[in-house]
């Protein structure tokens, strides 16, 4: 008997200081590259977050540049960040010629439009026109105010795709006192021109991280796909909840934990209802969408964090090639059918349904 | 059971699973990653993990700080003088990869070292 467990402390201590597998590094800062090490580069203050831009390939300086330069100027035109002169930025121009057809450039007019499109197919859970409702909830640019009932429904009444119109080429009509707020794809629109301009430029594989928002480009140097670990949804709380592996494909998250303020003892985060002007509370801590289009992915997450599990669930199941973890207040994990085989859980709290 | 199997269990068997608990808890590869301190996007200091429990305050600007506290299972921000909190709010910190971020002030931590289970990159 004592032999018989000797041996399996001695068996186990053996397992225990066992092998150690080759894993990647991660790195900070320039490095010497065309070894195929991972270089990266980070930059924090854009889109309100840190980004970090990575590959095993061989790119110059100039190239993480011009990604960060790219970002930049997005950020500027789109006005997600307040500092901003707004005379730089053609949202803030629409927003100030609501009420008449106002131009703006192709780019724009495209996003729009297809912003449109995601509120039409998601039953108005995503909706840009947010803006007025929006601005009350922020402080200096900050979602920190919790706004009077009489204010937020005095402003839900400019709130509304419907009265977003397109009545010729470039042309762009907001109804009476709208705004728009593009802070729910932003970072959907720079990941995907980060990622063009890279593959733009031969580069093979790719990982970008947008403050948690990641697009992973091709594979890695070794043919296998990129491991990509979902973080618990829940602000202080900084363990694993599963993984998923990639390939040409962004993983993107909506969730209540990021930004939020507490008032009365109550938490109210960022991702508003349009239908209330609340913070959206379908039961949900986090929506994942893994798409091969990052625009779509962030929309789809906000929209399937509006709309709960259920419907959200039937959305995404309805769309090739897109796929989506939602994990509710009770850390039950749902997810498409895709996903279902694919997907580790890493994490003892939370379960598979 | 023997009287003698009970106490082989409770010497040797006991703290070997304690210890196995410990070392795969996150405490051997933590031990062994560094924090890098960014200050306004310039590298300021590298410190290994392994050193010990420890605060270290980052000033920033004229009169910006952050606490940051070292400790055997991960690294957080104690208290900070930013406007938003959102640094001190986010807890405590401990794969390889992540980073400690205090958009007001400019403050960044990353931590370096091998990845966990193959991991790239983290979400959320």
């Amino acid at each position: 008997m004592q032999k018989s467990i000797l041996l399996f402390v001695l068996i186990l201590a053996l397992i225990l200081s066992g092998c150690k597998k080759a894993a990647p590094q991660f790195f900070f800062g320039d490095r010497d590259s065309g070894r195929g090490e991972l270089q990266s580069v980070t930059k924090d203050g854009l889109l309100g977050t840190a980004i970090t831009i990575s590959t095993y390939d061989d790119i110059s300086d100039d190239l993480f540049s011009q990604c960060f330069e790219t970002i930049s100027a997005l950020e500027a035109r789109m006005s997600v960040n307040m500092s901003i002169d707004r005379a730089e930025s053609e949202i803030s121009l629409l927003n100030d010629n609501a009420g008449s057809a106002f131009s703006v450039a192709d780019d724009i007019y495209d996003l729009l439009k297809l912003s449109v499109y995601f509120s039409e197919i998601t039953a108005g859970a995503f909706d840009i026109s947010i803006g007025p409702v929006m601005e009350l909830w922020k402080e200096d640019g900050h979602f920190a105010i919790l706004p009077s009932r009489a204010d937020i429904n005095q402003k839900l009444n400019y709130v509304g795709y419907e009265q977003i119109s397109f009545p010729d080429k470039k042309m762009v009509y907001l109804g009476e006192n709208m705004k728009i707020d593009l802070g729910a794809i932003a970072k959907g629109q720079a990941l995907s021109l980060v990622r063009d301009i890279l593959l733009g430029n031969g580069v093979r594989n790719a990982l970008l991280d947008f403050g948690g928002d990641i697009y992973a480009a091709g594979q890695k140097p070794d043919g296998s796909n990129w491991r990509i670990a979902i973080k618990t949804p829940l602000a202080g709380d900084n363990s694993l909840v599963c993984l998923v592996e990639v390939a040409d494909l962004c993983v993107m998250t909506s969730g209540g934990y990021e930004r939020y303020f507490e008032q009365g003892g109550i938490k109210y985060h960022h991702i508003l209802d349009p239908a209330t002007g609340y913070p959206a509370d379908s039961g949900l801590l986090s929506v994942t969408v893994v798409s091969p289009d990052p625009v779509w992915a962030d929309a789809l997450s906000t929209a399937g964090f509006v709309m709960g599990m259920e419907k959200g669930l039937k959305m995404i199941n309805g769309l090739a090639g897109y796929e989506a973890i939602f994990i509710t207040t009770e850390k039950e994990i749902y997810v498409t059918d895709g996903l279902r085989e694919v997907i580790t859980i890493l994490h003892p709290d939370y379960s598979l349904r | 059971m023997k009287k003698a199997d009970l106490y082989i269990i409770l010497t040797v068997l006991l703290p070997a699973l304690i210890g196995a608990a410990l070392l795969y808890g996150t405490n051997t590869k933590y031990q062994s990653m560094t924090a890098e301190i960014y200050l306004a996007g310039e590298l300021s200091d590298i410190i290994p993990l392994a050193q010990g429990v420890d605060e270290i305050t980052i000033h920033s600007g004229e009169k910006g700080y952050n606490i940051l506290r070292i400790e055997a299972d991960g690294i957080y921000f104690t208290e900070a003088n930013c406007q938003s909190q959102i640094c001190v709010k986010s807890g405590k910190f401990y794969h390889p990869g992540q980073m400690l971020i205090c958009l007001p002030h400019r403050v960044l931590v990353r931590l370096n070292g091998q990845a966990e289970r193959g991991i790239d990159a983290i979400a959320y």
